[in-house]
């Protein structure tokens, strides 16, 4: 018979929210939490982010898969401490752009890989983002943006957080963004997408 | 061969005529406002403030094609979708308040008469106005956003994309109801006497939704707003600013004698192959970078475009523009760049 944590792992892979939601509370009595981790939400996600990459997977199914993720995330948090690689990340797009899709793809994937984020949301004011930083006393520092509109504010940003907080580390992400712009606003890392996200973002924390 | 004017060197370009030059279309909606000095806000919903301003940076550019855009958000705004207006970027929906905020507002979507929509109308003013003043010499190219993207202002695009599979039956319902709009906006346009319209299924590539999702979420109603265009009698183009579109499947359902592209066709390995299948009974209007008319120094925009009129320019139907919307607040410079390139390109070629 198909253990429950198989059925709870084939539940998200099929993104299907009904079965999750009948699974997660019996994946929970019956297995530990790094059990849920190692065998059923890392494959996927891992999984997940191979597929977006060799483009067997779109977009809707990636938020979609990640928004599952997010639930069982919510849903054990609830009673115990999840894995945590004990960095804190702060995210926002920066003001006057409202794209977020790709933010918050990159939000579910540091939180499902056990990175803390403070998500900021869209269309974030340069004072926000160093507040929110200074406030959490955050390692990093991400930034979206897919316009051109938000260079500038941009730039600004990353000279402030720079002065306010010694040692933080800025990555910067989004359509318009290369590494020569990035380089050019002083970013610390760029990453193109999310498939090379988790592993920048180690390099830059190692 | 002696100077044509604009009008008569994209006709030619359209039956794959040579021409004096490759004609030029720099996607410049935003940056315009700096012609005329103009507010976003007033962009966006005074019709003399835009056509003033588009009119303004066509002369100073001189290409080829008079845009009728101003952004995204026209369609949305008008079946009750709450606004921002910013002073220093483009109007956006109010996503904090969206206008679908479960899979049961779909159906409540009402359909309206377009020339009665505020924003829709102060567009088709636009049309009209850009149409009276130049458009006997330069084409005017009216603009419908598609039907999932229009869905996607009143629901925001990423609950969009997950109601695609959780609850795709209550989407197709406001399919329906949308495209019926836009339907009706095309036809209204055409009323303006605009030389064509773009359609933009933003959706079409891999920034967007699968190929078989975007065929059954969005192929099927743009064919019905493909169909008013081309029963119109004016020329119907498309525009997609995703990486990989997906050109076979826009083919099949909308079939535009105008592909506007940002990224090499899913189904092409290169861009000759694209000029081969796709360049042949149709026009591909592409693909200078966004990033480099923001970044790039005039010098740099010109071999970029020396290089893509060398690689896709051949036999007319072909002509050069941004891979989407000129970026709204770099310098009108590389714009001018662009037309220079084409103006220029027996010279420049030899030296670069
Ligand atoms: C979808 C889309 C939209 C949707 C956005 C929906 C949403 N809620 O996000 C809508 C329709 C609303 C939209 C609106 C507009 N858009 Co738009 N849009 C796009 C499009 C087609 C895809 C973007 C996308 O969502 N991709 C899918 C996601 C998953 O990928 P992604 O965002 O790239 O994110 C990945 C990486 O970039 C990276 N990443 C992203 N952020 C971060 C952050 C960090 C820290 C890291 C490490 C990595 C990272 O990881 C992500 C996951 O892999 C792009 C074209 C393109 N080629 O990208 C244009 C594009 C971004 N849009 C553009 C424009 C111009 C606009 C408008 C101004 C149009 C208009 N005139 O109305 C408005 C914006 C108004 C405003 N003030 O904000 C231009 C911007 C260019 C510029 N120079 O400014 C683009 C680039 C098109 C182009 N080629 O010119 N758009």
């Amino acid at each position: 018979m198909q253990s429950v944590l198989s059925k709870f792992k084939e539940a998200i892979d099929s993104r299907n929210r009904a079965a999750l939601t009948e699974m997660l509370p019996l994946v929970m009595e019956e297995n530990d939490l790094g059990e849920i981790f190692s065998h059923g939400v890392y494959p996927v996600l891992n999984n997940a982010r191979e597929e977006f990459q060799n483009r067997r997977l779109g977009i809707p199914e990636l938020l979609l898969s990640l928004d599952l993720v997010s639930t069982v995330l919510k849903a054990v948090s609830k009673d115990v401490e999840i894995p945590k690689r004990n960095r804190h990340i702060v995210l926002g797009v920066i003001e006057g752009d409202t794209h977020d899709m790709g933010k918050n793809i990159i939000r579910d994937l540091y939180r499902g890989y056990g990175f803390e984020v403070t998500d900021l949301g869209k269309n974030v004011r340069v004072s926000q983002f160093v507040d929110a930083a200074v406030s959490v006393n955050a390692d990093i520092v991400g930034i979206s943006t897919m316009m051109s509109t938000t260079l500038d504010r941009l730039g600004e940003v990353i000279q402030l957080l720079k002065e306010k907080i010694p040692g933080v580390k800025v990555i910067v992400g989004g359509a318009f963004i290369n590494q020569k712009i990035a380089d050019g606003l002083k970013a610390d890392a760029y990453a193109e997408d999310a498939a090379t996200l988790i592993e920048t973002t180690d390099g830059l924390l190692a | 061969m002696s100077q044509l004017s604009s009008m008569e060197r994209v006709l030619l370009t359209l039956q794959g005529k040579e021409t004096d030059r490759v004609p030029v279309c720099c996607l410049t909606v935003g940056v315009t406002r700096q012609a005329t000095g103009v507010s976003f806000p007033a962009f966006s919903q005074d019709s003399d403030a835009a056509a003033e301003a588009m009119l303004y940076a066509n002369r100073m550019v001189g290409d080829d094609i008079l845009f009728g855009f101003t952004d995204l958000s026209v369609e949305a705004a008008d079946f009750g979708q709450k606004m921002i207006y910013p002073e220093n970027t483009t109007a956006h929906p109010d996503y904090d308040d969206s206008l679908i905020k479960g899979p049961e507002d779909y159906e409540k979507l009402e359909t309206f008469k377009a020339a009665s929509g505020k924003r829709m109308g102060t567009y088709l003013d636009v049309c009209s106005k850009l149409q009276k003043k130049a458009g006997t010499t330069v084409p005017v190219l009216g603009f419908v956003y598609g039907p999932l993207g229009v869905l996607g202002m009143m629901r925001g695009m990423e609950r969009l994309y997950m109601d695609l599979l959780e609850h795709p039956d209550q989407v197709k319902i406001g399919l329906e109801i949308v495209t019926e709009v836009l339907v009706d906006f095309v036809k209204e346009q055409f009323g303006r006497g605009v030389a064509g319209v773009c359609v933009d299924t933003l959706p079409a590539s891999r920034s967007g939704v699968a190929p078989d999702a975007w065929e059954a979420f969005e192929g099927v109603y743009t064919e019905k707003i493909a169909d008013a265009i081309r029963e119109s009698g004016i020329l119907l183009a498309h525009h997609g600013c995703g990486y990989s579109p997906y050109f076979k499947e826009v083919k099949r359902w909308v079939n535009p004698a105008v592909f506007s592209f940002g990224d090499l066709a899913e189904d092409c390995k290169d861009f000759g192959e694209l000029k081969s299948v796709y360049g042949k009974d149709a026009t591909l209007m592409g693909y200078v970078p966004t990033e480099l008319l923001y970044a790039g120094t005039p010098q740099e925009v010109i071999a970029e475009c020396i290089r893509q009129i060398g690689l896709l320019g051949q036999d007319g139907r072909f002509i050069l523009a941004p891979t989407c919307e000129y970026p709204p607040n770099a310098t009108l410079e590389n714009a001018r760049a662009m037309v220079t390139a084409a103006e220029y390109y027996n010279d420049f070629r030899a030296r670069v």
